[in-house]
């Protein structure tokens, strides 16, 4: 008889025996290996995803359709380039264990991060745009008018968000960008001319026309986007990765800069082989989704426009619940303000100002009569291409402050090619804005 | 008072006794007091100034100031010397080491961002001190649009005690500071765990240095196991075991789990053998499952024990178990589960020698510990249950899922986030205990 209270204790069962024993022992509550890789694994696949959302799609739909396979190697280029600066937020996020906005706050003067918050926030806000514009194209093809879809959409996703419940729907959005991979069935049909392909992919070749220039710029801004920077950044110290198991991590960002773009090379590649070799090879502009989506026929016949509109519109919105939301928590904790989903309007008003705010910019622009989709998002993303230098240089200067990173900081090599990125894309910014002042004096320095 | 804001203090001239202009400040430096927080001397005082004069960063110790002037500093001396600034330990830079870094603000419970820091003197004494920092946004759009908004801090603008907040020595990382934690450990775990989620990794592993092991296992347990894992990683591992010890067993057999095997089994080494059988028992049954979720702490007593006796043996238990309102009472001789009692029953039993047989409810429900993790938690709020005993085939009592754990499979993620912060920050009131405490119904028992 036992005359003590038992504690709940039977026999040991050492540690050994729980992974090594058979049946129901084996394991137990050790989570599988796998679970934990598919964890680490995340964040820069799923900021490259976000890559290819209406901007993608359409940016790298009108490289095809307007310079063919000329523009191919420009996908190489920034899938390196990508890999680069997506690496340096990663190890970033995982030496200090702060987001890149915070960062930027505690180490530049006040000025400055005011002034690089500031061209982040008119970056977002043309992707967030972007967004909207999407989903309204993408509503277009089933025949219901903008003025409907973009505030529908609008009051929706904030309510969503503001309920606490986009997590929910966040999956459906994801599963629905699935038919983007029919980009990859439509350019083996379409039957393209493999050597010029090939020739496309490897040799860098640049007209010097401002409609090339202006696109190359477009590229850059959707596939190295400010925003996808901070968002690989928090993701990794949300997840709180350290330096011990950053390895994966580096494996997650170069995979994701591969996959990501290998997708945005088929989409141009599709593009190509159908709209632009169509067109007598002088290259046509895109006007609206409907022309976007030919691409897919070879593949899809007349479903094409339909199932292109239901991956559009699953990017759109993915991106268009997350995008205003993240925005939102950078510049707030910059600020210092409040800020939290489950805080009341009169706790944070400056978060939720904020993010009211950037829907209603979005859906209004989207709600405008006769838009001209495709050239008001190509311009939408040339504004990210222009802004990215900015956080370029501010990336690079914290990356190799020793007082941060340690023996973290870029080694030669790798400074060498981050720098020569950011200049290369500096000088295009530059050349961009002075293309479009002069055009917009009617002079014309470029073919 | 009269306040010196120091985004102001930056770049006036230093002037000699002549009124000459010799040098332009750079940043103030000021000491901290490694007590801080539990000593009278809370607010750091000047140390000195940090001055740019031809082309270098020159050192001016606190004794060569002679006065802080409107526009202008004072100096003692018709001579700087041209002394390089050394850093040395225990003090900071406002402008590099505090200004635009986080801070917790105590009294709100909150992790804030320094936007101005304000000098001052303390009554009765002549050299200045730090004492207090502006978290307002009306700081900032000052800072950044400075001659639009005008000069002058508003007294609107939101000053925060220095006594009111906690510094972090990373926040310096150039010099060795030591910073007292403790008004840290006044906070409820609750509220620690959340400011953990928004410090970065080094504030959070300086901050779990400074506590005791008892206040970070509490903490620990708020947080998810993941989290809670990564944590204990980062600390030696003879503390980190200690910290295991003190937490409930199915907590601790939670983030051991989401641990490297390596740690993990190294870990459970260093625990005192009791605490890591615990351990090691739960780690057996699959996460969602019955066994997963359960604890092994609880009482168990024979059935044919009287009340008085069974009471006696309860306080003298060495460890006592978290859960005590159930008692589980046993065929004697086993560990097979016959009844349940209430400890109120027990306690207010006015016949002393009432066995335990007589007063308990023979009807248990129990599952077994393959149980899916969900069904067992609807089971508790189907009969409105505290606690559920987990059984094995032949009816002997493993453990128990207790309300608490039941609610972390029932409520979805998102809602319990919200419900979480709703009840905590209702009107800045702190509401502590378990807010589901009160809707669940007692479980009668006769």
């Amino acid at each position: 008889m036992t005359e003590h209270p038992i504690k709940g204790g039977t026999p040991t069962t050492p540690l050994k025996a729980i992974r090594k024993g058979t049946g129901a022992l084996q394991r137990g509550r050790r989570r599988p290996r796998l679970l934990i890789y598919l964890g680490i694994l995340g964040p820069g696949l799923i900021a490259a995803s976000a890559g290819n959302d209406a901007g993608g799609i359409y940016t790298y739909s009108s490289m095809g359709s307007q310079f063919g396979y000329s523009m191919l190697w420009v996908m190489v280029v920034l899938t390196l380039g990508m890999a680069i600066v997506q690496e340096m937020c990663t190890r970033m996020g995982a030496v200090t264990g702060k987001g890149l906005s915070d960062l930027i706050r505690e180490n530049f003067p006040i000025r400055i991060t005011a002034l690089v918050m500031l061209a982040f926030l008119l970056a977002n806000a043309g992707v967030i745009v972007s967004e909207f514009i999407g989903i309204a194209a993408a509503f277009n093809i089933f025949h219901i008018p903008s003025w409907i879809s973009a505030p529908v959409a609008g009051l929706l996703l904030w309510w969503l968000v503001v309920k606490g419940s986009y997590g929910r729907v966040e999956k459906l959005f994801l599963a629905l960008t699935v038919v983007f991979f029919a980009y990859f069935f439509a350019a083996f049909l379409a039957k393209p001319d493999w050597g010029p392909v090939l020739v496309g992919s490897v040799v860098p070749t640049i007209q010097f026309n401002s409609g090339y220039i202006l696109m190359l710029v477009t590229a850059v801004g959707t596939t190295i986007s400010p925003y996808m920077q901070i968002y690989v950044q928090s993701a990794v110290v949300e997840r709180g990765v350290s330096m011990r198991d950053y390895w994966q991590q580096r494996i997650d960002v170069y995979s994701a800069a591969i996959f990501s773009n290998l997708v945005a090379g088929f989409i141009i590649l599709a593009c190509a082989a159908t709209l632009f070799a169509h067109s007598g090879g002088h290259g046509v502009v895109l006007n609206d989704a409907a022309d976007a989506a030919l691409a897919l026929a070879p593949f899809l016949g007349r479903f094409a426009s339909n199932v292109f509109a239901v991956g559009l519109l699953g990017a759109s919105f993915l991106a268009a619940g997350v995008l205003p939301l993240s925005t939102c928590y950078s510049i707030t904790e910059v600020l210092g303000v409040e800020n939290g989903v489950n805080k009341r309007w009169n706790e944070a008003p400056v978060f939720w100002g904020l993010f009211t705010g950037l829907i209603v910019i979005g859906v209004v622009i989207a709600m405008l009569p006769n838009l001209p989709v495709v050239q008001v998002l190509l311009n939408l993303y040339l504004l990210n291409g222009i802004v990215l230098p900015v956080i370029l240089f501010s990336i690079l200067r914290l990356v190799n402050d020793k007082r941060l990173m340690g023996q973290y900081t870029n080694g030669p090599i790798f400074n060498v090619l981050a720098y020569g990125l950011t200049f290369i894309v500096s000088l295009l910014a530059i050349a961009s804005v002075v293309i479009q002042v002069l055009g917009f004096f009617g002079i014309q320095i470029l073919g | 008072m009269e306040l010196f804001i120091f985004s102001q203090l930056v770049g006036i001239s230093l002037v000699d006794n002549h009124r000459e202009k010799v040098a332009a400040l750079k940043d103030v430096v000021v000491r901290v007091n490694p007590q801080a927080g539990t000593s009278e001397e809370t607010y750091p005082p000047l140390a000195g100034l940090l001055a740019h004069t031809a082309g270098r960063d020159v050192w001016i110790p606190v004794g060569q100031v002679a006065a802080f002037e409107d526009h202008a500093i004072q100096l003692a001396s018709v001579y700087v010397n041209l002394e390089r600034f050394v850093r040395r330990d225990g003090e900071i830079l406002l402008g590099q080491d505090v200004l635009d870094k986080q801070l917790v603000d105590v009294e709100g419970r909150r992790v804030v961002r320094v936007n101005d820091l304000a000098l001052g003197r303390v009554p009765g004494e002549q050299d200045l001190r730090l004492v207090a920092v502006d978290i307002s946004f009306r700081a900032l759009t000052r800072r950044v649009l400075f001659s639009l908004s005008g000069k002058h801090p508003s007294l609107r603008e939101r000053l925060l005690d220095w006594a009111n907040v906690q510094y972090f020595a990373s926040n310096a990382p150039a010099v060795q500071l030591h910073v007292s934690h403790e008004r840290l450990s006044q906070f409820h775990p609750a509220d620690l765990a959340r400011i953990f989620d928004e410090l970065s990794h080094q504030q959070r592993d300086e901050v779990v240095r400074g506590l005791d092991d008892a206040i970070v296992a509490d903490t620990l347990e708020e947080l998810s196991p993941n989290e809670a894992a990564d944590i204990l990683e980062e600390i030696e591992e003879e503390r980190a075991s200690d910290i295991l010890e003190e937490m409930r067993p199915d907590v601790a057999a939670d983030v051991v789990a989401d641990m490297e095997e390596d740690k993990a089994e190294a870990l459970l080494a260093l625990m005192e053998s009791d605490e890591s059988e615990d351990v090691r028992e739960l780690l057996a049954y699959p996460k969602d499952s019955a066994g997963g979720m359960m604890t092994n702490e609880f009482l168990l007593l024979p059935a044919s024990l009287e009340v008085a006796e069974a009471l006696r043996n309860i306080r003298m238990m060495e460890e006592q178990p978290e859960f005590v309102d159930y008692l589980y009472v046993a065929e004697p001789g086993t560990e097979r589960v016959m009844g349940v009692v209430s400890l109120r029953d027990v306690v207010f039993c006015p016949d002393r020698a009432t066995q335990l047989a007589q007063l308990m409810e023979e009807d248990v429900i129990s599952v077994h510990s393959s149980t899916p993790a969900r069904e067992a938690a609807a089971l508790l709020t189907t009969y409105g249950l505290r606690a559920l005993p987990v059984v094995d085939e032949e009816g002997k009592i493993l453990g128990i899922i207790t309300f608490d754990d039941a609610l972390d499979v029932l409520l979805p993620d998102d809602l319990r986030e919200r419900i979480g912060h709703l009840f905590v920050f209702h009107h800045g009131h702190r509401v502590t205990g378990k807010l589901t405490a009160s809707t669940h119904e007692d479980q009668e028992t006769r």
